[in-house]
C-alpha cells in the first residue's frame, strides 16, 4: 500500500510539471492587454461596453450594496519586447464579426480602415522606432445600437417574430446579442519581410455578454406605455454556475438560457420550498379530506412541480415579454406548471392544493406569488366563481397555466 | 381621432379582463351593458369581423360572474349562452375572414367552451403557436390537445395528436430529453381509460387513513450502495496490508 501512495504521489507531481511548462509555454507571448478596470474581465481579456457619459447601477441581487458601473476604459495593447530600431512595427485590429461596428483609435498614430474579404480591418502605416507610442495601440470599441431601439416582445402569434419586434432565445445572435470581440496583431517587418508576429484576441466572455445585454436595456423606452428599463447590471461575481435541481422537481433547469451560467438570487431555496409545501399540503389534504365548492370530496392527485422558467437573461426576456422590467431576470422568480394536462381536473385540483398551502404558509415564506393564466395574473373574484367550467373548483385553478413566484424585492 | 374605432371599447374590455378596473361592481355591470351595446353597433357595420364576436363573447363572459354574484339566475344563463354563440361565430368567420384572431384569443375562448368548441379552440392555439411566456407552455397546449381529445371519448384523434406532437418534438428539439419524457408519460396515460370528469368526487373516509407504501428514493438507493462497495474495498485493502505485514 505504501509503494502505491509513492507511485501516485510521483505521477501527481509530473501531471503538475507538465502544466507547468506548458502554461510557461502558451504565456510567451509579448502582448500585454488591458480591456477592463474589472480584474476580473481584464484577466480574461473580456469587457463590457458602456456608452461614454452613461450612469448605470450595477448589483443585482435583493441584497447587492449598489454602485456604479465603472466608466469605460479603451483598450490598451503594449508590445513588451522592444524590436532592434531598425525594424518597423505595423499594427492590425480585426473584428470578430463584421456587423461589431466601428472602433474609435486613440493612439498617436493613424489606422487606415480597409477591406478584407468581407471583413473590416484597421492597419496602421509601417511605425519607425521614433514614433510616439509606437509600442502600443489604443482603441475604443464602437459597435452598433442595440436593436430594436424601442423594447417591444419580439414573439408573435405564430411563433415568428414581429414587425420590429426585439429579443432571442438565441445567444451569439448578431443582432441581438452579438459576441463583441476583436483580434489585435502586431508585425515586427524588416527589409519589408516580416519577421514575427504576435496576436492576441480581445472577446467578451459569456459573463460580460450577459452584463451588456443588461446594459443595453437600461433606459430603453418601452413600446407602448409603461416604464423604461431600469434593471441594475449584475456584477460579475453575482453570475454563477446552474444548480443541480433536486429530484422532486422536474421541468427545466433554473434558467432555460444558454449561457450555462445565471443570477440566482435564491432560485434553489424558494423552489424547494414551494415543492416541500406543496408535498406537504398534498399529504395533509390526503389524510384530512378536501371538499370542493359543492362540498364534495375531491381526490387528490400525486403531481409534481415543472419549473418552466427561472432566470432569464434580458434578450430572452424580450422575446417572450412586454415586461422590461421583469423579475425574471432579477434572478428571484421561478414559474412553476403542475405536471398534469393543462384544464384536466388533476390540475385544477393540484393548483388549488398549491395554492391554498402558499397561503397557509404566507409568514414562512418571505415571497410573492401569483397564479396566471394567458399571460395575467388571475382576477379576484375567479378565485371564488365557478363558471369557466362549472365544476366545483374555482375558475381560477380551472384556468390557470402557472403560478409565478419570486422573493421580495424593495420595490413590491 | 381613433384610427381603430374599435379600439377604445376593446381597450377597455382588456381592462375588465386583466382585473385592472377600480369601480364599483354595480357600475360595472352597467359598463358592461353599455359596452356590449357598442360592439353590437360595430357588428351591424362589420358583421363578419371575428374580433368582434370575440369581443362580444368576452363581454358575456365578464357580464356572467357579475351576474351570478348578484343572483340574478336569468341575466346570467343568457350571458353564458351568448358567449357560446359568439365564441362559436367568431372561430367559424376565422376560417373565412381577416383579419384573424390571435393565439391569445384562442386562448382565452377555450376555458369558456366546452365539447367540440373546446377543442377546436384549442387546436387553433396550438396552430398559431400557443401563447405562453416560455418554451414549456407550447408542449403542455399539444398535452392539453391529447387529453382533451382523449376525454370526449376521440382516442384515434388522441392518438394522431400524440404522433404529430412526437414529431414536431423531434424536428424542433432532436437532442430533446426533457420533453421526451413528458411524451412518453403522455403515451402511457393514454393506454389508461379516460376518466369521465364529472366523478371528480369520491367519498374517501375508508382510504383516508391508509397509508401509501413510501416506494425507495432512488438517491438513497445509490448512495447506500455506494457507501456499502466504499466499505468493502477499505476492508479488503486492510487486509491484504496485514497479510504483507506477515509476510
Amino acid at each position: 500500500m505504501t509503494s502505491w501512495i509513492y507511485h501516485y504521489k510521483l505521477l501527481a507531481l509530473n501531471l503538475l510539471l507538465v502544466i507547468s511548462i506548458s502554461s510557461a509555454i502558451a504565456d510567451n507571448n509579448p502582448l500585454k492587454v488591458t480591456t477592463s478596470a474589472d480584474p476580473e474581465s481584464n484577466a480574461a481579456q473580456s469587457f463590457i461596453y458602456v456608452t461614454p457619459g452613461a450612469y448605470i447601477p450595477e448589483g443585482i441581487k435583493k441584497d447587492s450594496n449598489p454602485q456604479f458601473l465603472a466608466l469605460q476604459i479603451p483598450f490598451v495593447i503594449e508590445l513588451t519586447e522592444a524590436p532592434h530600431d531598425e525594424a518597423h512595427i505595423q499594427w492590425q485590429i480585426s473584428v470578430l464579426d463584421n456587423i461589431y461596428g466601428e472602433i474609435e483609435v486613440l493612439s498617436a498614430y493613424d489606422l487606415n480602415k480597409i477591406r478584407q474579404n468581407t471583413k473590416s480591418l484597421w492597419l496602421s502605416e509601417k511605425l519607425v522606432a521614433n514614433i510616439d507610442d509606437h509600442l502600443r495601440i489604443v482603441f475604443r470599441p464602437k459597435p452598433p445600437n442595440h436593436k430594436p431601439g424601442v423594447y417591444k416582445k419580439g414573439r408573435g402569434p405564430n411563433g415568428s417574430r414581429r414587425k420590429y419586434g426585439g429579443g432571442t432565445e438565441q445567444i451569439d445572435d448578431d443582432i441581438f446579442n452579438p459576441r463583441l470581440g476583436y483580434e489585435v496583431t502586431v508585425n515586427i517587418i524588416q527589409s519589408d519581410e516580416v519577421i514575427n508576429t504576435y496576436s492576441t484576441t480581445i472577446a467578451m466572455d459569456r459573463k460580460d455578454m450577459i452584463r451588456q445585454e443588461y446594459i443595453n436595456h437600461y433606459g430603453i423606452q418601452r413600446y407602448g406605455y409603461g416604464e423604461n428599463g431600469d434593471l441594475p447590471v449584475p456584477k460579475r461575481s453575482e453570475l454563477s454556475d446552474i444548480p443541480n435541481t433536486m429530484h422532486s422537481l422536474m421541468g427545466n433547469p433554473l434558467t432555460e438560457s444558454e449561457y450555462g451560467i445565471m443570477v440566482n438570487d435564491g432560485l434553489l431555496e424558494l423552489a424547494q420550498q414551494i415543492a416541500n409545501i406543496f408535498n406537504e399540503q398534498k399529504a395533509l389534504f390526503s389524510s384530512s379530506g378536501f371538499v370542493d365548492l359543492n362540498k364534495n370530496n375531491l381526490s387528490i392527485p400525486n403531481s409534481k412541480l415543472w419549473i418552466s422558467s427561472g432566470w432569464r437573461n434580458p434578450e430572452r426576456n424580450e422575446w417572450y415579454s412586454n415586461a422590461v422590467n421583469g423579475i425574471h431576470q432579477r434572478g428571484g422568480a421561478i414559474d412553476f406548471i403542475i405536471y398534469e394536462p393543462p384544464g384536466d381536473i388533476k390540475s385544477a385540483i393540484a393548483y388549488w392544493v398549491l395554492w391554498t398551502g402558499l397561503e397557509n404558509n404566507k409568514e414562512k415564506l418571505n415571497a410573492y406569488w401569483q397564479l396566471e393564466v394567458n399571460g395575467r395574473p388571475m382576477r379576484t373574484e375567479e378565485f371564488t366563481d365557478d363558471i369557466e367550467p362549472k365544476n366545483g373548483i374555482p375558475d381560477a385553478f380551472d384556468k390557470a397555466d402557472h403560478l409565478h413566484v419570486n422573493i421580495l424585492y424593495e420595490t413590491q | 381621432m381613433d384610427i381603430n374605432p374599435y379600439q377604445q371599447t376593446a381597450d377597455r374590455i382588456a381592462s375588465y379582463y386583466t382585473g385592472t378596473v377600480a369601480i364599483e361592481k354595480r357600475d360595472q355591470i352597467h359598463e358592461l351593458e353599455a359596452l356590449a351595446q357598442n360592439i353590437d353597433t360595430f357588428i351591424k357595420i362589420e358583421p363578419s369581423h371575428p374580433g368582434l364576436h370575440f369581443l362580444k363573447g368576452l363581454n358575456n363572459s365578464l357580464l356572467s360572474g357579475r351576474y351570478k354574484s348578484n343572483n340574478d339566475e336569468t341575466s346570467y344563463q343568457k350571458s353564458i349562452n351568448d358567449k357560446m354563440t359568439e365564441y362559436q361565430k367568431a372561430m367559424e368567420l376565422d376560417l373565412a375572414n381577416e383579419p384573424h384572431l390571435s393565439a391569445a384569443m384562442y386562448a382565452t375562448m377555450k376555458h369558456g367552451l366546452e365539447g367540440d368548441l373546446k377543442i377546436q379552440a384549442i387546436q387553433s392555439e396550438l396552430k398559431l403557436g400557443g401563447n405562453g411566456e416560455s418554451e414549456s407552455y407550447y408542449w403542455y397546449l399539444h398535452w392539453s390537445n391529447i387529453n382533451t381529445l382523449k376525454q370526449a371519448g376521440r382516442l384515434q384523434e388522441a392518438e394522431k395528436a400524440l404522433q404529430s406532437m412526437k414529431q414536431e418534438l423531434y424536428e424542433k428539439r432532436p437532442e430533446d430529453t426533457l420533453y421526451q419524457t413528458m411524451v412518453e408519460h403522455i403515451d402511457h396515460e393514454l393506454k389508461q381509460p379516460a376518466q369521465i370528469s364529472k366523478q371528480i368526487s369520491q367519498q374517501t373516509t375508508e382510504t383516508k387513513n391508509l397509508q401509501k407504501p413510501k416506494a425507495p428514493d432512488r438517491k438513497e438507493v445509490i448512495i447506500w450502495v455506494i457507501v456499502i462497495i466504499s466499505a468493502l474495498a477499505i476492508f479488503l485493502l486492510m487486509l491484504y496490508e496485514f497479510v504483507l505485514r506477515k509476510k
